[in-house]
């Protein structure tokens, strides 16, 4: 009993002991320890400014600088379990931390990816009120955010790799992984509060992050702030492809960017110039049918309601713990994404790429030959911009993303995807050889009707078919259809 | 000894507590790994990045795998969809269905050579979805094969009817690119003739049509005869961009239409100098002396008239927005009919000559022109049998006019004029000015509307002559589809209010209507015709009486060089 005893007080001891020095480390201000680095970090104290290698393992305190070098990377955990990601060529600064209030962060530049805890502060316990866990501000942005998943970057100074610096014309993107965060511009309040304590940017930045003028951007939007712009663009959908890719790529790594070049490799628009995608996409549902017919209506069902719950299951999960912002704004002009065909007012249209490096959106344009997923409700740019396996961007060769997300040649023009290659026989079924015949020749009074003795008896039938299907299909007089083509004497 | 036991009971229950806390953490970890849509998408992030991929799950129900993957699918998860699918085993019907869909999912990442593969791979296991082909003619579009295109497009339209517009537009736009245009303008005429475009294939069609004649003509090297059949492909594009001027093929038609607007421009800028000679003879019931406006003398005979006309312009660019134009005329009338002095006096040869700078602008509305302009006139008239004052005319005028596009039916135009009358006779020499609008309207794509609102004020030399007259024209003329015959009508309502010809004053109201068949004799305008009736009714009430009718019809033929 006595040995007992002696046991249970060494074990009491030591776990005393154990406690007492995790209350000492926080008493002394440590925000968060390096758990992963890849490459070359460096931190400065959290007064002075002079910068020492980073170890793992290493706390750090609130105040500091965290810079990394190329193809580097940090991983913080801080103290309430909140994940920070600090990505390559990036710089960010710990302003303020306490698990009780709401921490502030600093990205100067670079890229941070972040994993906030979804546990509520002892505060809001205490309050029965939502508070955000967290501010982010860059060089033009302020973000809220409570319990999410986000990227966000900040382009550095040239996009020179040995710069740290925010660029001048530098502009916030923010990426939404998981739930939904809070972002708005603060552009004008950097200048004026440059020189301000923390506390005073926490009240500045809570005031402006509770107006109208926030954006909520949700899983799989973005939204961006420019600099000098008064507001957040609207949130719209990124490529599908993109999110996953930039989404599985919680290291953050970089893959070289290649450029595509050879021709021969490419894929070009599946929709020809001219027409809208919209009207070129297979209906969503096609899928759908093709299963019914496959395992029958009654499996069909069941596997609908399943695949319902499991989405709803997925929504559900996420909806629970969402930004407070939105909460604590009744009334207020909060714009949202939907995945929707049209975009909201002023928003790009959805489903376009992110380039990270210079924190640019680029919008799809039908006009290049984007295409349409009426699953997702975006448009999916030309096939001429890949996206990595990393999620990064791949350009056609020889081009630049322009300042205004524009795809552009060395040369400053804009760029043309291409078009179908007519010369690709070498790779065609020879059984498919149809004569080559030329335009109608040019003779007074020649027409398009005249063209119809080159039509081959196979398409004639086609033909025959597609107006059989249409019903009161008739031909139409083409003097009465002003859609008729107009005959015309080349 | 006692210790040892301790430690013993120790690490016992430590053993016991560890068990117990891994079962607790096994089930935890069991319940966070319950099949839901995380589950696979969790797995297969780890996956990618090892080698250790999902372990087979046949204890899970097809249903439940199948319903993951439209679950994934669903929400865009395309690369956890394939995984998903990859395990999928079932009977033919299944395989063939999840064939396409990887099909779809390899599309939709524009990884199309993959997707032909799947699709292929439907398409013989008999795939019972209503896209296969045509999904597959996209994807072979894409990788540029396009023969298997076609052959896959046709048979979306021959077995499964699907979007059967949209695949006829990709067979006639690949027959276009492998300049098999005939067979391209066979597909764009037979879509442009279906009653409903549920595709909207139509304007792309016409737009594309357009295009084939366009690459056609723009290979030629006469300069003249390549302007002069871009001219005709315009009204394909007019065609086009009329039919929705807001969509892609919309502005591309109209970027087409400026396109060949511009090179019209420079060439008629380039050719610097052109030249017109005109016949026109006309029978004439009644016989009016109005040779200058200045008097009215109605002879109330008829004769056969003659009217041989020279004309010569001048066109010179002289930057991006100015334009030099300038033109003379020389003509001569001539009646058949020499009994009365009033018709003799009605012979006169006139000399016209007129400047005028032009000058593009977007100040107010887009593709607004200024334009400044001064006329000369001289007017002789054959004076033998009256006395031997010469008889004769001439003014000049200066003139400003903004032609604007502020209404869509087409443009608008504002003039003031100056105008300095002398004439043989003191007293009727005036000075006038002279305001006008005139509104151009689209009222179909072969007819324009041209209404004239003027008014002229006229102060004569003697206060007597002062008068304002008020003037509304209209001229309709239509193009005849399919032919170059040109009907043009016109309307003309005029009111003169000699306002100081007291105890005379009175008002004159004129109407004058006529009717117009111009033909285009060749391609380029070279040679004109034009047949027409006029008539004219005035019903003066004034003092002078000028109450009358007249008749003219005529003939008119012209050259052009």
């Amino acid at each position: 009993m006595a040995n007992t005893l002696r046991w249970g007080a060494l074990l009491l001891f030591f776990g005393l002991l154990t406690t007492f020095t995790a209350l000492a480390e926080k008493a002394k201000g440590y925000a968060t320890t390096v758990i992963i680095m890849r490459g070359k970090a460096t931190r400065s104290g959290n007064t002075d400014k002079i910068m020492v290698p980073l170890k793992v393992q290493e706390r750090i305190k609130e105040g500091a600088i965290i810079a990394t070098g190329p193809r580097s990377f940090v991983k913080l955990l801080f103290t309430d379990n909140s994940q920070m990601n600090l990505g390559p060529n990036s710089k960010m600064r710990i302003e303020h931390y306490n698990e009780k209030e709401t921490s502030v962060l600093k990205l100067i530049s670079g890229q941070l990816r972040a994993k906030i805890t979804k546990d509520v502060l002892k505060e809001e316990k205490k309050r029965r009120k939502r508070v955000n866990k967290f501010y982010i501000r860059t060089k033009t942005a302020a973000m809220s955010v409570r319990g999410t998943e986000f990227l966000v970057t900040t382009p550095r100074e040239g996009n020179n790799p040995d710069s740290l610096e925010p660029d001048r014309k530098s502009s916030t993107l923010v990426i939404s992984f998981e739930d939904t965060i809070a972002i708005t511009s603060f552009n004008q309040e950097n200048r004026e509060l440059s020189n301000q304590p923390v506390s005073e940017i926490v009240a500045v930045m809570a005031e402006k992050l509770a107006s109208r003028n926030v954006v909520l951007v949700s899983e799989g939007d973005f939204s961006a702030v420019r600099a000098n712009a008064e507001e957040a663009t609207p949130a719209a959908r990124i490529s599908p492809v993109q999110f996953e890719a930039l989404k599985s790529n919680k290291n953050m790594l970089q893959t070289a960017t290649k450029q595509t070049g050879s021709r021969e490799q490419q894929f070009i628009s599946p929709i020809p110039p001219g027409v809208d995608p919209l009207e070129f996409a297979s209906e969503g549902d096609a899928i759908m049918r093709a299963l019914e017919a496959a395992i029958g209506e009654g499996a069909m069902n069941a596997v609908i309601e399943e695949s319902k719950a499991i989405i709803s299951q997925k929504e559900g999960s996420q909806t629970d713990e969402t930004v407070g912002a939105s909460e604590e704004r009744s009334g207020d002009n909060v714009t949202t994404a939907e995945a929707t065909v049209e975009p909201q007012d002023g928003a790009p249209l959805p489903g376009g790429y992110v380039d990270l490096k210079q924190g640019i959106y680029i919008e799809p344009r039908v006009e290049e030959g984007a295409t349409f997923d009426p699953e997702q409700g975006v448009y999916t740019p030309n096939p001429a911009m890949q996206v990595g396996e990393n999620g990064e961007l791949v350009l056609p060769e020889g081009t630049v993303i322009s300042e205004a997300g524009e795809l552009m040649t060395n040369d400053g023009t804009r760029y043309v995807p291409p078009l179908p290659r007519a010369d690709t026989e070498g790779v065609l079924d020879p059984t498919d050889i149809t004569p080559r015949t030329d335009a109608p020749p040019i003779t007074t009074g020649n027409t398009l009707e005249s063209a119809e003795g080159a039509l081959e008896e196979e398409e004639e039938a086609e033909f025959d078919e597609i107006a059989s299907e249409q019903e009161d299909q008739e031909t139409v007089n083409s003097s009465s259809d002003s859609s008729i083509i107009v005959i015309i004497d080349i | 000894m006692q210790g040892a036991e301790l430690l013993r009971q120790f690490l016992r229950a430590k053993l016991v507590v560890s068990i117990f806390a891994f079962s607790i953490y096994s089930l935890s970890a069991a319940a966070t790994t319950t099949p839901t849509v995380a589950t696979p998408t969790a797995t297969v992030q780890n996956s990618k990045r090892s080698p250790q991929k999902i372990p087979p799950q046949k204890s899970l129900p097809q249903k439940k795998t199948l319903a993951q993957a439209l679950a994934l699918y669903k929400q865009g998860n395309y690369d956890d969809t394939m995984e998903v699918l990859n395990k999928i085993r079932g009977n033919r019907k299944i395989k063939a269905t999840v064939h396409y869909w990887k099909g779809l999912v390899h599309s939709k990442q524009q990884k199309y050579d993959l997707a032909i593969l799947n699709f292929e791979k439907a398409s013989k296991m008999r795939a019972m979805a209503e896209d296969l082909y045509y999904q597959l003619g996209q994807s072979y579009y894409a990788a540029q094969r396009l023969r298997r295109a076609i052959t896959a497009f046709r048979k979306s339209i021959l077995l499964r009817k699907h979007k059967a517009q949209a695949s006829a537009f990709y067979i006639g736009y690949i027959h276009q690119l492998r300049d098999k245009n005939k067979n391209a303008l066979s597909y764009y005429k037979r879509i442009s003739r279906l009653k409903r475009d549920p595709d909207k294939v139509k304007q792309p069609a016409l737009y594309q049509t357009a295009e084939i004649y366009f690459d056609r003509v723009k290979k030629i090297k006469n300069e003249r005869e390549r302007i002069a059949k871009l001219m005709k492909i315009r009204s394909l594009y007019v065609h086009a961009y009329n039919y929705d001027k807001e969509s892609l093929s919309g502005k591309e038609a109209q970027n087409r239409i400026d396109f060949i607007d511009k090179q019209k421009t420079k060439f008629t800028h380039n050719k610097a100098w052109r030249l017109k000679v005109e016949q026109d003879i006309r029978y004439d019931s009644n016989v009016i002396n109005k040779a200058d406006n200045a008097i009215l003398q109605t002879s109330s005979q008829s004769s056969m008239v003659s009217k041989t006309t020279g004309r010569a312009y001048y066109s010179k660019g002289l930057s991006d927005k100015w334009s030099f134009n300038g033109n003379t005329k020389l003509s001569a009338k001539f009646h058949t009919e020499r009994n009365e002095p009033e018709i003799i006096e009605s012979d006169a040869i006139i000399y016209a000559l007129g400047f005028s700078f032009d000058q593009k602008n977007d100040v107010l509305t887009k593709n607004a022109h200024h334009n400044f302009g001064l006329d000369l006139n001289y007017t002789m008239q054959d004076h033998r049998q009256s006395d031997n004052v010469a008889f004769f005319s001439r003014y000049f005028q200066f003139s400003f006019a903004e032609t604007l596009q502020i209404l869509e039916a087409g443009p608008s135009a504002f003039s003031l004029a100056y105008k300095y009358y002398d004439h043989h006779l003191p007293t009727s020499s005036n000075v006038q000015f002279i305001f006008s609008y005139n509104q151009k309207s689209k009222l179909t794509e072969t007819a324009q509307l041209s209404t004239t609102l003027q008014g002229t004020w006229l102060y004569g030399k003697q206060s007597s002559a002062d008068s304002i007259r008020y003037e509304l024209n209209n001229r309709l003329p239509i193009l005849l589809d399919g032919t170059d015959l040109t009907l043009i009508s016109y309307l003309g309502l005029s009111v003169l209010d000699t306002r100081r010809n007291q105890p005379a004053r009175g008002w004159e109201k004129k109407i004058n209507f006529s009717v117009m068949l111009r033909k285009n004799i060749k391609r380029e305008n070279h040679y004109l015709i034009k047949l027409g009736w006029d008539f004219t009714r005035n019903l003066s009430q004034d003092t002078l009486n000028h109450q009358y009718s007249r008749h003219q019809v005529f003939i008119n033929g012209a050259y052009r060089f």
